[in-house]
C-alpha cells in the first residue's frame, strides 16, 4: 500500500503528460479535426491515415527521414568514436580535451543552428572559404542552404556537430571498459593498432553501440528543432522529415486530424526502436 | 561532553528551517495586515494585461509600447501590461496554438493574413459598441476593411505599411544615377553603384526558412509584374505568364553580381543600415531601423515607389483584436483607444517612423527632417496591394498555401529549376490541394 502511494504521483504525472496526450492524438488522427477544433468533428475512420498513405509528400518525407536517419546514425556514431579512441589515448591536456569536445552538446540547438547558418552562408561564410582555400571547390560561393540538393547536407553537418560529443561520451565509456589485459595479450600475439581495434575494441563495444545506435535513430526521428529553425523543412523540402512535416501540416495547414495520423505513424515506428532499446537494455542488463 | 557533527549539522538545518517558516509567515501575516488596513492595496494591483508581439524586441517599436504600456498604466492606476515578446516568423502559429488551446492574451495584435481565420471561427469580439464612440472612428486607414465581417468591425489598424523602393541617396549620387523608375534603370543603377564603388548595388531576400517573408520577396515581383499567385474566384494563377515573368524578372537580379548572396531580410536590412546595401524592396521600417542604428546615414535614405511595371506596394498590416473569451475587454479597449489616439499615432510616426493605423497626416516639420517619409503616404495612395499578404481566393488557408508556394520558389532560387517548370509544378499541387479544401473552407 506504501509502495502504491508512493508511486502514485510518478503514474498520475506520466497519465497526465503521456498517456492523455497520445489518447488524444490517437483519437484525433480517426477525425477530420481542422482549425476550430470543433467539439464533434466528423469521423473518418483510417480515412486520415489513406490520405497519407496515398500523398507523395509523404513519401518524399519518409524518405527524407530515412536519409537523415543514416547521416545522423554514421555521422555522429563515426565521429563519436574516432574522437572516443583518441581521448583514450594517454596525452597531456586530455582532461581539458574531454571537457571542450563536450561542449557542442551543452550548446543549446537554436544557439548551435545559429552559428551553423552563419558558418554556411554563402558569401561571409567561413566553410565554402575553407574549401576554396583548400582548393576543393572553385569558387567560394556554395549555397548550403539554399540548393535543395544541399539543404540535407547543411542540417546534418550542424546535428552531428551538435549531438555527436554524446556518443564519444557512451563509446569512451565502453572502451574504458573493455579489460586491460585483452590489449596486452593482443600486443603480445603481435597485433597491430588496427587489428587492436577490429578484434578487442570493436566487439567490446558491442553492447554501448547497439545501445548508442538505437538512441541515434530514436533522437534522429524526433528532431525538429535544428531542422526547423535552419530550414524550416527547405529549400523545396528538402529536410522536410516527418516531425517536421508533422509540425506543418498542424501549425501551418490547420490539418489536425492528419498531423495526428502521422504523429501516430511516427510514433509507432519510434515505440518500435524503443521496444528494441528496453530487449537491448534488459540482454546487456541480463548478461552483465 | 560534545555533540557529533551529525547532530550539530541536523540541528543547524532545523534551526535554519525554522527560521525560514518564521519569516515566511511573518511576510504573510505583514501581508494580511496591509490588506486589511488598506482594501484598496490588493484590488489596485490585481489587473495585469497580457500583450503578446513580435514588436517588442524590435528597437523603436519595443520603447515606444514600454512607454504606451506605461502611459496607460498610470491612467489607469493599478492596472499593468504584460509585454511577452513572441518571435515574428512563428507569431502566426504559436499565437494560434495559444488561443486554440484556451489561453486568452487580453490585448491581442493580428497581422492582416490571421484576421479572416480568427473572424471565420468566431474567435474575435466585434468592437462596434466602443468604436462607434471613438473619435478616431473616421480615421482608420483602407486596411480596416480587413477587419469587418457581416458588417461589424472586429479589429482596430494598428499599422498598415506599403512597401517600395529603399535607397541610400549618397551611393546613388557617388555612381552618378537617379532614383530608378524601372527595372532596367534598377538593374543599371545597382550595377553603376556596385562597380563604382564596391557597395552591393541591391538585395533581394532569398532565405526560404523564413516562409511568409520569402513569400513577400516574391509578391513584389509577381504582382509587381501584373500577376499574383491566385485570383479572388479560387483560380490558381502560379503559372500564368505574367508571374512566370515575375520571377524571371526577380532572378536577374538574384543572379546579378551586384547582388549579395543566400542573405535573408534580417541580415539585409543590416547591411542596408549600415550602407553596405544600397537599395532594397522593402517596408518603412528600415527608415526607423536606420534612424536608431545609423543616424549619419538617415537624412540620405529614401523611399521610392518599387520600378516594377506596376509599381505594386505589397502592404502588410497588422490589428489590434479582443478575444471573445477575454474577461478584460473594457480595459483592452481602453488601451486600444489610448494607442490610436492622436497623440500616440503622431508618435509613432515621428518617432519610431512607422506607419500608422489612422489616417493621421505627418507633420510639415517631420517631412522636413525624415525626406525618407516622404513618399510612403503616396504610395499607400496609388499603390497598395496584396494586403496582408492574403493570396485571394485562399485567405482561411493562407499560410498552408504561402508554404506550398515557397516549396517550389526554393527550386527557383536555387537555380535548380526555371520558373516555368517550378511553377507549372507548383500549379499542380496547388490545384490538387485546392480540390480537397472543404465548400467554404478557403475564403
Amino acid at each position: 500500500m506504501f509502495a502504491i502511494a508512493m508511486m502514485a504521483p510518478t503514474v498520475l504525472w506520466t497519465l497526465l503528460v503521456l498517456v492523455y496526450p497520445v489518447g488524444v492524438t490517437l483519437r484525433n488522427s480517426l477525425f477530420n479535426v481542422g482549425a476550430g477544433f470543433d467539439p464533434h468533428p466528423p469521423f473518418v475512420g483510417l480515412g486520415n491515415y489513406a490520405a497519407l498513405l496515398a500523398d507523395p509528400i509523404f513519401w518524399h518525407s519518409v524518405r527524407v527521414t530515412v536519409l537523415f536517419a543514416l547521416g545522423n546514425l554514421l555521422g555522429s556514431f563515426g565521429l563519436g568514436l574516432v574522437t572516443a579512441m583518441l581521448l583514450h589515448e594517454r596525452f597531456w591536456g586530455r582532461p581539458f580535451a574531454r571537457a571542450v569536445l563536450l561542449l557542442p552538446w551543452a550548446m543549446p540547438q537554436v544557439a548551435a543552428v545559429v552559428v551553423w547558418r552563419w558558418l554556411l552562408q554563402v558569401q561571409y561564410g567561413a566553410v565554402n572559404y575553407v574549401l576554396w582555400r583548400l582548393h576543393l571547390v572553385a569558387t567560394p560561393s556554395i549555397q548550403w542552404l539554399v540548393k535543395p540538393s544541399l539543404g540535407l547536407y547543411a542540417v546534418l553537418a550542424a546535428t552531428v556537430w551538435w549531438q555527436y560529443p554524446i556518443a564519444t561520451t557512451f563509446l569512451q565509456a565502453g572502451i574504458q571498459s573493455v579489460p586491460v589485459d585483452l590489449y596486452e595479450a593482443a600486443g603480445i600475439d603481435g597485433a597491430n593498432g588496427w587489428q587492436r581495434f577490429r578484434h578487442v575494441t570493436w566487439p567490446g563495444l558491442r553492447h554501448v553501440r547497439n545501445i548508442l545506435l538505437l538512441m541515434l535513430l530514436f533522437w534522429s526521428l524526433g528532431q525538429v528543432i535544428i531542422i526547423w529553425t535552419m530550414t524550416a523543412g527547405g529549400p523545396a523540402r528538402a529536410t522536410q522529415t516527418l516531425a517536421i512535416l508533422v509540425y506543418q501540416r498542424a501549425f501551418s495547414d490547420f490539418q489536425f486530424g492528419s498531423a495526428a495520423a502521422l504523429a501516430t505513424i511516427v510514433l509507432a515506428v519510434s515505440l518500435s526502436i524503443g521496444l528494441l532499446y528496453y530487449r537491448l537494455t534488459l540482454r546487456t542488463a541480463q548478461e552483465a | 561532553m560534545s555533540m557529533p557533527a551529525w547532530s550539530r549539522t541536523s540541528m543547524n538545518r532545523r534551526r535554519l528551517l525554522r527560521q525560514t517558516a518564521a519569516l515566511g509567515l511573518g511576510w504573510a501575516a505583514a501581508r494580511s495586515a496591509e490588506t486589511f488596513l488598506d482594501p484598496g492595496a490588493a484590488s489596485a494591483a490585481s489587473l495585469t494585461l497580457s500583450y503578446p508581439s513580435w514588436m517588442f524586441s524590435e528597437p523603436s517599436t519595443g520603447k515606444y509600447f514600454r512607454d504606451l504600456s506605461a502611459a496607460y498604466s498610470q491612467a489607469h492606476p493599478g492596472t499593468q501590461v504584460d509585454l511577452i515578446q513572441l518571435p515574428a516568423g512563428q507569431y502566426v502559429e504559436k499565437i494560434f496554438t495559444e488561443v486554440q488551446s484556451g489561453q486568452v492574451p487580453d490585448i491581442l495584435p493580428l497581422f492582416t493574413t490571421q484576421m479572416p481565420q480568427y473572424m471565420h471561427l468566431d474567435l474575435l469580439e466585434p468592437l462596434d459598441p466602443w468604436l462607434d464612440k471613438a473619435p478616431f472612428k473616421n480615421k482608420l486607414v483602407l486596411l480596416q476593411r480587413f477587419a469587418r465581417k457581416n458588417g461589424k468591425n472586429y479589429g482596430v489598424a494598428l499599422t498598415a505599411s506599403p512597401q517600395g523602393l529603399l535607397y541610400n541617396q549618397q551611393l546613388l549620387q557617388q555612381a552618378g544615377v537617379d532614383i530608378p523608375r524601372t527595372l532596367d534603370e534598377l538593374y543599371n543603377a545597382a550595377d553603376k553603384i556596385y562597380k563604382k564603388t564596391g557597395v552591393y548595388g541591391f538585395g533581394v531576400h532569398v532565405d526560404t526558412s523564413a516562409m511568409l517573408l520569402s513569400y513577400v520577396s516574391c509578391m513584389q515581383w509577381v504582382l509587381g509584374n501584373g500577376g499574383d499567385f491566385s485570383r479572388a474566384d479560387g483560380t490558381i494563377t502560379c503559372n500564368a505568364p505574367k508571374t512566370v515573368q515575375g520571377f524571371e524578372q526577380m532572378m536577374r537580379f538574384v543572379n546579378a553580381p551586384f547582388a549579395p548572396k543566400g542573405l535573408g531580410w534580417y541580415q539585409l536590412r543590416t547591411m542596408f543600415a549600415e550602407g553596405k546595401v544600397a537599395m532594397l524592396f522593402d517596408g518603412p521600417w528600415d527608415l526607423g531601423q536606420v534612424k536608431t542604428a545609423n543616424p549619419k546615414l538617415y537624412p540620405f535614405v529614401g523611399m521610392a515607389p518599387c520600378p516594377t511595371p506596376t509599381h505594386a506596394a505589397i502592404t502588410g498590416g497588422a490589428f489590434y483584436t479582443i478575444l471573445r473569451k477575454d474577461g478584460n475587454k473594457q480595459a483592452v479597449w481602453d488601451y486600444i483607444a489610448l494607442a490610436t489616439s492622436d497623440e500616440w499615432q503622431q508618435r509613432w510616426i515621428e518617432v519610431e517612423v512607422q506607419v500608422p493605423g489612422t489616417t493621421l497626416p505627418p507633420t510639415a516639420a517631420f517631412l522636413r527632417l525624415n525626406p525618407g517619409y516622404r513618399y510612403v503616404t503616396e504610395l499607400a495612395a496609388k499603390y497598395a496591394t496584396g494586403f496582408g499578404y492574403l493570396p485571394p481566393g485562399y485567405e482561411l488557408v493562407a499560410t498552408a498555401f504561402q508554404t506550398k508556394v515557397i516549396d517550389h520558389v526554393g527550386d527557383i532560387w536555387s537555380g535548380s529549376k526555371p520558373p516555368k517548370v517550378a511553377m507549372d509544378e507548383c500549379q499542380r499541387e496547388l490545384e490538387a490541394w485546392a480540390k480537397t479544401l472543404p465548400p467554404g473552407g478557403r475564403s
